[in-house]
């Protein structure tokens, strides 16, 4: 019985994937990771393929550099934007290191090119700016100083450095940049920051350290010093594509991509990034007139309103936890009548099933990617395992409460074992069972929100967009609806325990 | 109601049966017959064995040596369904599933088994005429109803099939005086009229004695006297009878039966 439950398990999941890898076969996925920054780089791709009559489409916001490095690789995207000290640093850092080649200055084109084809990926010459850190004073400061280079800070020991806490700290960051270029000065302090930034404008701090491309750098009028020794490790922006686009969508979808080869220097980028990020002005507009501006590529970007921005998230959320939920009480029920019914057997699935709720949300999420790509699917799968244990044992834990003298009355009655858990066991455990399948709801509720993460969309999609634009209204967006979608699903469970438990069981039926 | 009655041919019969629990509570082998169509009581104090015999009749637990015969087919696996719909078995609290209602609870197998509508109700209404049970009672859920009426309702439903064999486990244990009374007097009306092989387990002799045509006196897992009450009060086997006689009738009011 268990076996092909199994097999249908995984029957089902084989069709899913299936079904989802043909739907979206003919879509360029671009992606990007969440951070404001990726995600115009990623709409610029994406509104440029679009205008060459391409059909593209942008996941925004994914959880992160390993979940999209594998989900290029793993084909479930196309393209998405990266930066030459991330790749060596994080995704080909052993290959990197093997080559002893820590700098990426170090590594030759050729290598990182022939490493990147390796896995079925190419890469666009830079885009044109260096997202790295680097030591920023006010430029009203500066021009009193008159310095524009990191050396030039060697004839003023008296400045006061105001540095973030994790630079302090880093192997490459403070102590090292001091040695490097002989800094002076004594006078450093960790700071947060946020902090940093309006401590150097009221005069409290005369420097801090930030990258390159930070929006506040123009709402600051702050001044990034050249790192003139090259100090600092290159971040230089470019895209990373799979080498069969250019099979799947002919030579036009790459050279879409080598258009904004060198088109975006820092200076275009820090202003990209503050109309987002301060003016909060969409992604997809800001890409679109940039790509007006700079390209002369009119592009067809469509704000949806937002009503129906939040239905179509709510009813993404819903679908997300609904399917998931069906395909957890399908399996789990049936496990809970095993495990209750095979005690040693029992033991062992109720043991599975825990472990698979200690595992980190996130850490499935990438675990799953090489098995079921990015998007609705591994979500649900995700949600699927962590539904599985409420209802397991609140259905071993309903059958077994059963007491023997009512088993023995209807084993006594004559009733084959597959009569007796339908006619008598499951509807006494039905109470149990249907608090197991509503808190399993309740919680996928909220662990859909995490969906976002991988491009399945739903109600995280507002509250981590809010997140990283620093945007509380629109985490609001997301937050709000998912707490009344909770409610809604209490509710709606205690309607379903009228109609499903029967009225011998129910509390308020004694006399 | 007497050991007046002749003897008949046993329907059940346990041929060297032994059972041991790792709690403690054993029977050690016994040889007991049932006869047709007469009330048998297993008698004893707790812990004697004598439900345990009961569980053993009903094919609920296997026995560890031995053999149980039903009409000298021995009771198996294989055809423990079979044999199950031509026993009845009422327990102490009734054992009606709670999540159904005395009705369904009595109708329970008869649908399983696809009976008529019609036969259905026909029967129940045959059945509540004979343990006095109202219509507005078979409506409610267990939960809803008294003890008494519980058993009655649990006895409709182990007659429902019309079974051959009536098991009936302590069924008046939990019952107050005069429920119990009421009770002991309807199943004496009922056994009479119904001719059944009825196995029944009390540690009450007055019960017993009221209710059985041969009294299984059991003590420590073996079978001590077989009999009419009279034959223990007049022909002990041993001390124990003596003892047990004894015992009960200080509590009795009433005469000996």
């Amino acid at each position: 019985m268990n076996r092909s439950l199994l097999a249908a398990l995984a029957l089902a999941l084989f069709l899913l994937r299936a079904g989802t890898a043909h739907a979206e076969a003919k879509t360029l996925r671009v992606a990007s990771k969440a951070f404001t920054e990726s995600v115009i780089l990623a709409e610029l791709v994406t509104q440029l393929e679009r205008s060459t009559g391409i059909e593209a489409e942008h996941r925004a916001g994914l959880g992160g550099t390993r979940l999209v490095w594998n989900a290029l690789v793993g084909g479930s995207i196309d393209v998405y934007p990266e930066y030459t000290g991330t790749l060596l640093d994080e995704v080909l850092s052993e290959a990197a290191h093997r080559e002893n080649a820590v700098r990426p200055e170090a590594v030759s084109k050729a290598w990182l090119e022939q490493t990147l084809a390796a896995h079925g990926v190419g890469m666009t010459a830079p885009l044109g700016f260096n997202n790295t850190y680097a030591i920023g004073l006010t430029v009203a400061r500066a021009r009193i100083l008159n310095i524009s280079r990191i050396s030039e800070l060697v004839q003023h020991p008296e400045l006061h450095f105001g540095l973030s806490n994790e630079f302090m700290s880093r192997r490459d960051g403070w102590p090292a940049l001091q040695k490097r270029y002989g800094l002076p000065q004594s006078n450093v302090q960790g700071l947060d920051h946020d902090l940093a930034y309006r401590a150097l404008q009221s005069g409290g701090i005369d420097a801090t350290d930030l990258y390159t491309t930070d929006a506040e750098i123009r709402r600051y009028g702050l001044l990034p010093l050249s790192d003139d020794l090259q100090f600092f490790k290159r971040y230089d922006a470019v895209l990373l594509y799979r080498l069969d686009i250019e099979a799947r969508w002919g030579n036009g979808a790459v050279q879409s991509l080598r258009r904004l080869e060198g088109r975006i220097n820092a200076e275009q980028m820090i202003a990209l990034n503050a109309s987002a990020k301060l003016d909060r002005v969409p992604e997809s507009r800001v890409a679109a007139d940039f790509l007006q501006q700079r390209l002369g590529v009119a592009s067809d970007h469509h704000q949806a309103g937002a009503l129906s921005t939040l239905l179509a998230r709510v009813a993404e959320h819903l679908f997300l936890v609904g399917v998931s939920l069906l395909a957890a009480i399908a399996l789990a029920v049936p496990l809970g009548v095993i495990a209750a019914h095979r005690p040693r057997l029992g033991q062992v699935v109720l043991a599975i099933v825990g472990v698979v709720q200690t595992l980190p949300t996130l850490a499935l999420l990438v675990f799953m990617i090489p098995l079921f790509g990015i998007g609705t699917v591994p979500a649900i799968v995700a949600l699927f395992l962590y539904s599985l244990l409420p209802i397991v044992r609140n259905t071993h834990a309903g059958l077994c409460g059963i007491p023997s003298a009512l088993r023995e009355s209807a084993l006594a009655l004559g009733l084959p074992r597959g009569a007796m858990l339908r006619l008598i066991e499951l509807p006494l455990a039905s109470p149990l069972i249907l608090a197991g399948i509503k808190s399993a709801a309740v919680i996928n509720v909220g662990t859909a929100t995490l969906g976002a993460l991988i491009g399945a969309g739903g109600l995280g999609q507002p509250i981590f967009t809010g997140i990283r634009l620093d945007n509380s209204s629109l985490i609001l967006q997301g937050a709000i609806p998912a707490s009344l979608l909770a409610l809604a699903v209490q509710g709606l469970f205690e309607i379903a325990e009228r109609i499903v438990v029967p009225r011998g069981l129910r509390s308020g039926a004694q006399q | 109601m007497t050991s007046a009655m002749p003897s008949t041919t046993p329907i059940l019969r346990l041929a060297g049966v032994s059972k041991r629990f790792d709690a403690g509570a054993a029977l050690h082998t016994i040889d007991l017959e049932i006869a047709t169509a007469r009330t048998t009581v297993l008698l004893g104090p707790s812990g004697c064995g004598k439900t345990t015999a009961l569980r053993l009749m009903l094919g609920l637990i296997a026995p560890d040596t031995g053999q149980i015969l039903l009409r000298d087919l021995p009771l198996g696996p294989e055809r423990a369904l079979q044999v199950r719909h031509a026993m009845g078995y009422v327990v102490q609290d009734g054992g009606l599933f709670p999540h159904l209602t005395a009705l369904e609870n009595v109708r329970l197998m008869a649908r399983y088994l696809a009976w008529p509508e019609l036969r259905i109700s026909q029967r129940v209404q045959e059945l509540a005429e004979l343990v006095h049970l109202p219509d507005a009672t078979l409506a409610r859920y267990p939960n809803q109803i008294s003890g008494g009426q519980k058993q009655r309702v649990a006895l409709m439903r182990a007659l429902m099939l019309d079974p051959e064999l009536l098991f009936l486990d302590e069924p008046l244990g939990a019952l107050d005086p005069l429920v119990r009374a009421d009770l002991q007097e309807d199943l004496a009306r009922i056994f009479e009229r119904l001719q059944k092989t009825v196995v029944l387990v009390t540690h009450d002799l007055a019960e017993a004695a009221f209710l059985g045509h041969v009294l299984v006196l059991l003590q420590d897992g073996r079978i001590v006297q077989q009999g009419s009450v009279q034959d223990f009060m007049e022909h002990p086997a041993d001390p124990f009878v003596t003892r047990f006689v004894r015992a009960q009738r200080r509590f009795e009011s009433g005469s000996p039966p």
